[in-house]
């Protein structure tokens, strides 16, 4: 195999003679900037569409996965509370017998029992979590000044946003207690929000409560 | 000057030295003289989108897009092959040819040229229009090296037999 010098030269030059009058047109490049700034406006102004479609979409969506209940989870609201709980607990009347503490008793506020403005859930292992409003304690004149909801054994801890106090019945219930941060009850003055549970350990109540009250 | 502007004006002076034997090279590769100027612009206007990279090697980067370009254009006609049409559903339109068809119908060596096998045609216009050395043209080409020498001999000696063959039939035309 072998290429003549010849033949190659005779190519060259043939190709130069045969396509000397082969030339693109004036202000060629001048044409292809302008296309290529007329296809980068499209493109942009493309992309902004694409970016106001999927804003479009994206704030409806928003807007309804914000407002929509989750399939997977248990809510339990009671006036300005939300608690959002893990989809294994279910909604159940309180006080309920699948909702009563063990041993009988649960921490309720020693001056005023609680009123129908409950809400509570349990799940299968028999972990149950009840809502409950009450008023502040106010200390008297007459009385002593300390609050009677918390007693010695209790202690302060912050649950999400919240500051609580935390406090074991002694017989196996455990509950939280957030002062005044809400006017419910339908009387519009400030309570209390206590949050009793039995068959749940510390952790785990304090876990989903930090987790779930909004 | 804004970088916008010195890209364009950079640009603009490549176009100016390099985009005739560019077109030349179209020409070559394609069929007709509209073709050869839309594969031109396509490969310039890839090249101007990649400026930044391209200009480090215009020509070798605007030669490889203008080759693929060329070999977007074949698989397209392979795919949507025109249909033949008979002498009397075209009619008199027949005759009716663009000057710049009738331009081209003097380049008997582009003609020639355009009979030969791809990879040929490809590594001459290469080689011995664009001026590209062996290894230029076996990286611009996707192939090897030895590939462009054998193509090259190849396409040359065919080259030669086609134009004879050329030169025959002009004469039995034209005896004087």
């Amino acid at each position: 195999m072998s290429i003549h010098p010849e033949d190659e030269f005779s190519l060259r030059t043939g190709l130069e003679i045969e396509l000397d009058d082969v030339v693109p047109g004036d202000r060629l490049a001048d044409v292809i900037i302008t296309r290529y700034r007329r296809g980068r406006r499209r493109r942009v102004a493309g992309a902004i569409g694409l970016v106001m479609v999927f804003a479009g979409l994206g704030v409806p969506l928003g807007l309804g996965a914000s407002t929509a209940p989750d399939p997977g989870h248990t809510v339990l609201r009671l006036d300005a509370y939300t608690l959002t709980l893990p989809g294994q607990y279910q909604l159940v009347a309180a006080p309920s017998a699948s909702c009563r503490p063990r041993g009988g008793g649960t921490v309720t506020p020693t001056h005023q029992q609680p009123g129908p403005g409950m809400a509570a859930a349990a799940d299968q292992s028999g972990g149950c979590i009840v809502l409950m409003l009450t008023p502040p304690f106010r200390p008297t004149a007459s009385g002593s000044g300390a609050d009677p909801n918390i007693p010695p054994g209790a202690r302060g801890i912050g649950v999400g946003h919240y500051h609580a106090w935390l406090i074991p019945d002694g017989s196996g219930g455990i509950a939280l207690l957030i002062e005044g941060a809400t006017r419910g009850g339908g009387t519009g003055q400030i309570q209390d929000l206590v949050i009793n549970s039995t068959g749940l350990s510390q952790a785990a109540l304090v876990s989903a409560v930090s987790a779930g009250l909004s | 000057m804004s970088k916008a502007a010195d890209r364009a004006a950079e640009f603009t002076e490549f176009v100016e030295a390099g985009s005739a034997s560019l077109l030349r090279a179209a020409l070559v590769l394609l069929d007709t003289r509209e073709e050869a100027e839309d594969a031109l612009q396509l490969a310039l206007l890839r090249t101007f989108r990649r400026w930044d990279h391209a200009k480090q090697a215009p020509e070798a980067y605007s030669r490889t897009v203008l080759v693929n370009v060329c070999r977007e254009r074949w698989r397209h006609r392979k795919r949507h092959p025109e249909v033949p049409g008979t002498l009397s559903d075209i009619g008199p339109l027949a005759e009716v040819v663009s000057f710049a068809e009738a331009v081209d119908r003097r380049h008997v060596l582009v003609r020639v040229l355009r009979r030969l096998p791809t990879v040929q045609r490809e590594v001459l216009v290469f080689r011995y229009l664009l001026d590209a050395t062996v290894a230029e043209t076996a990286v611009a080409l996707g192939i090897a090296e030895g590939t462009v020498k054998s193509s090259a001999s190849r396409g040359l000696d065919q080259l030669r037999l086609l134009l004879a063959a050329e030169e025959r039939g002009v004469r039995r035309v034209d005896p004087s």
